[in-house]
């Protein structure tokens, strides 16, 4: 049975202690990485259950190809060669789904991944700054932020609940964006200017 | 300037784009660094918001478990390993696959035919107890058995001489070729084209109920445990009924049932029709879920059975067989319209589809229409109309796309299946209707 392994599987001449440290290591890099990576491919794709689609294929294409990574690569040099193995994934994905629905060009996908890939940092700091904006929100305020991907509740419960139309609330999710996104700059500016 | 790139991105985020914005907004990005980095702002603040808001979700979970007991302690760094739980999983199936399930060379035997389509979950079990489900189109197969797992699986295999077997549904093959092709069917749906075979070496089908003769032809079978149901469209075939050893001749449009309790006659293939429904009331016949039988205030329902596809994801689903060989084939048209009634406890994303074949019997592709979970309010009852141009192929087809007609018009209905994705969404279906909308 052993021999199946060495004809198929990318860590062929290994010992299974070995294996095991490998799994270890690509565990801990992609769990440290898994957030940016999900963020990329969000970015490339239109909705977050697309996302949740596609991440299994993608951890397991980055396992399988894992013996290519750098083994001195740093958690950053891991993230981005993920990303750029989710590329390929993400424009395989579209073409089989580009049928149900309007989305973007592959050409315009292709320019936006490798603006993504290159402000990946970037992007880790806006997350952050994203955090500390919504501790800043008044409580009702972010749960209807939330309330349209937190399981249990949705923006029409909200509108029940407050006796308040739910289009209006639609409008104040808009304005809590444009809000959020202007608090998000603000503190990265704020952090840039302190540094 | 900004503010219109911004006010595009949250349309196409919220999927509210027309066809004309999409345009504009594919060329702005195309064509501008600064609507671009606009995009990956937005985009990137509404994934933080999403993970923030999963972060929420699982933060509750773990909480009520604490609430449920005490003394699991869980902290952050559990909180990504549960997160991540899926891939540790998927890793680990992935090493046990690599492991117990691809054959040595050293077992390999000769090999006599060609996969040439493959679909759905699907399972060859090899001599010598080799087991893959992992089969692509282009892999050589030395005989076996080809198990599908789910109502949608679909697997079409060449034998070396060209003769093409294809089984749908939850069907069971097991094939050999000593110079002689043998096949048996254990339950399911086979169509076959066979080219000439050699003189005194016709191809043999088992099922439980018949051994079918074939010297070359195209026909389609049916074999559950009391009959086997052949339909020919070209050639001829013979039939010998394993209950008495009568023999009948079925002819090019004609059908036949071999069933111990059935008089072993030839009749033509009925004309089609563009109209069916389904018959729960009946009891759970030419169904795939779980059926539950008419109380005080519920009519018979389907509901959904957990298939795990062959990317290891779990869909809830339940189907229907429409075409049936005691009946005439149903074809669908430009005016057909899908009637499905049921309930869907949950609000989620709802697929609802046909596999569909072409008057000659070959695969013609899974079309389905998928509803968005917006679409759908918790415990309210479900009613769908669904017009037949609203129905596009299975995105996990587009590789045979060319292969497939482009529309599900003018096509055999072989099923119609509902599914939901991932979770147990409650879906449970009372009737499923094939009508025509009026001229």
């Amino acid at each position: 049975m052993h021999v199946s392994v060495r004809q198929f599987h990318p860590m062929t001449h290994t010992s299974q202690l070995e294996t095991d440290q490998t799994c270890d290591r690509f565990m801990s890099l992609f769990m440290g990485s898994e957030r940016a990576i999900r963020a990329y491919v969000r970015s490339l794709l239109l909705s977050s259950q697309d996302v949740d689609d596609l991440m299994q294929d993608i951890g397991l294409k980055c396992w399988h190809k894992f013996d290519q990574f750098d083994p001195e690569g740093s958690a950053l040099d891991f993230t981005r060669w993920c990303c750029v193995i989710s590329r390929f994934e993400v424009l395989r994905f579209r073409r089989s789904k580009a049928r149900d629905r309007l989305v973007l060009s592959d050409e315009v996908i292709l320019l936006l991944a490798t603006d993504a890939e290159q402000r990946l940092e970037q992007s880790e700091a806006e997350r952050l700054a994203l955090r500390d904006c919504l501790k800043k929100m008044p409580d009702p305020d972010r749960r209807l932020l939330l309330s349209d991907h937190t399981a249990g509740d949705s923006i029409s419960q909200i509108a029940s609940e407050s006796n308040q139309k739910r289009r209006r609330l639609y409008s104040r999710v808009n304005m809590l964006r444009s809000q959020i996104a202007d608090c998000v700059r603000e503190t990265i500016n704020l952090r840039g200017t302190s540094s | 300037m900004n503010q219109s790139i911004q006010s595009l991105v949250r349309s196409y985020q919220d999927q509210q784009l027309n066809s004309e914005e999409l345009r504009k907004l594919d060329e702005l990005l195309r064509t501008d660094a600064n609507a671009r980095e606009i995009f990956m702002r937005e985009t990137n603040l509404i994934a933080g918001i999403e993970g923030l808001a999963d972060e929420q979700n699982l933060g509750t979970t773990i909480d009520n478990l604490r609430m449920q007991k005490s003394d699991i302690s869980i902290n952050l760094a559990n909180r990504w390993t549960m997160a991540t739980g899926w891939l540790v999983a998927a890793i680990a199936a992935s090493l046990l696959l690599a492991f117990f399930a691809l054959p040595s060379g050293r077992n390999q035997g000769r090999t006599i035919a060609t996969v040439i389509g493959v679909d759905g979950p699907l399972q060859w079990t090899g001599s010598g107890g080799q087991v893959r489900s992992d089969l692509a189109v282009g892999m050589k197969l030395p005989g076996g058995t080809i198990d599908g797992v789910s109502p949608d699986s679909w697997f079409s295999l060449q034998f070396d001489d060209g003769s093409v077997v294809v089984t749908s549904g939850n069907s069971m093959l097991a094939f050999s070729d000593l110079g002689q092709k043998v096949l048996h069917l254990k339950a399911g749906r086979l169509s076959a084209d066979v080219r000439p075979q050699p003189d005194g070496s016709p191809m043999l089908i088992h099922t439980r109920s018949a051994i079918l003769e074939i010297v070359g032809t195209s026909f389609d079978i049916d074999a559950d445990l009391a009959a086997t149901a052949l339909n020919v469209t070209e050639g001829k075939v013979r039939v010998k009924r394993r209950s008495d050893g009568k023999l009948v001749d079925v002819p090019a449009q004609h059908q036949v049932i071999a069933a111990a309790d059935k008089e072993l006659s030839v009749s033509q293939i009925p004309k089609i029709s563009h109209q069916w429904q389904s018959r729960l009331q009946d009891g759970p016949r030419r169904v795939h879920g779980r059926w539950l039988p008419r109380t005080a205030n519920q009519d018979p329902m389907l509901g959904c059975l957990p298939i795990v596809t062959e990317k290891n994801k779990t869909i809830y689903s339940a189907s229907f067989r429409v075409t049936v060989p005691d009946a005439a084939p149903v074809m669908t048209n430009r005016r057909t319209i899908i009637n499905v009634n049921g309930r869907l406890d949950r609000a989620t994303n709802l697929y609802v589809g046909m596999t569909l074949k072409t008057s000659d019997g070959d695969f013609a592709g899974r079309f389905q229409v998928v509803l968005p979970s917006r679409e759908f309010q918790p415990d309210a009852p479900l009613n769908l109309s669904l017009e037949i141009e609203n129905f596009t192929l299975d995105p996990s087809l587009a590789a045979m796309e060319d292969d497939l007609p482009s529309s599900a018009s003018d096509l055999i209905v072989e099923s119609i299946w509902c599914h939901t994705l991932y979770e147990q969404a409650g879906l449970a279906i009372t009737s499923v209707k094939i009508t025509e909308e009026a001229e």
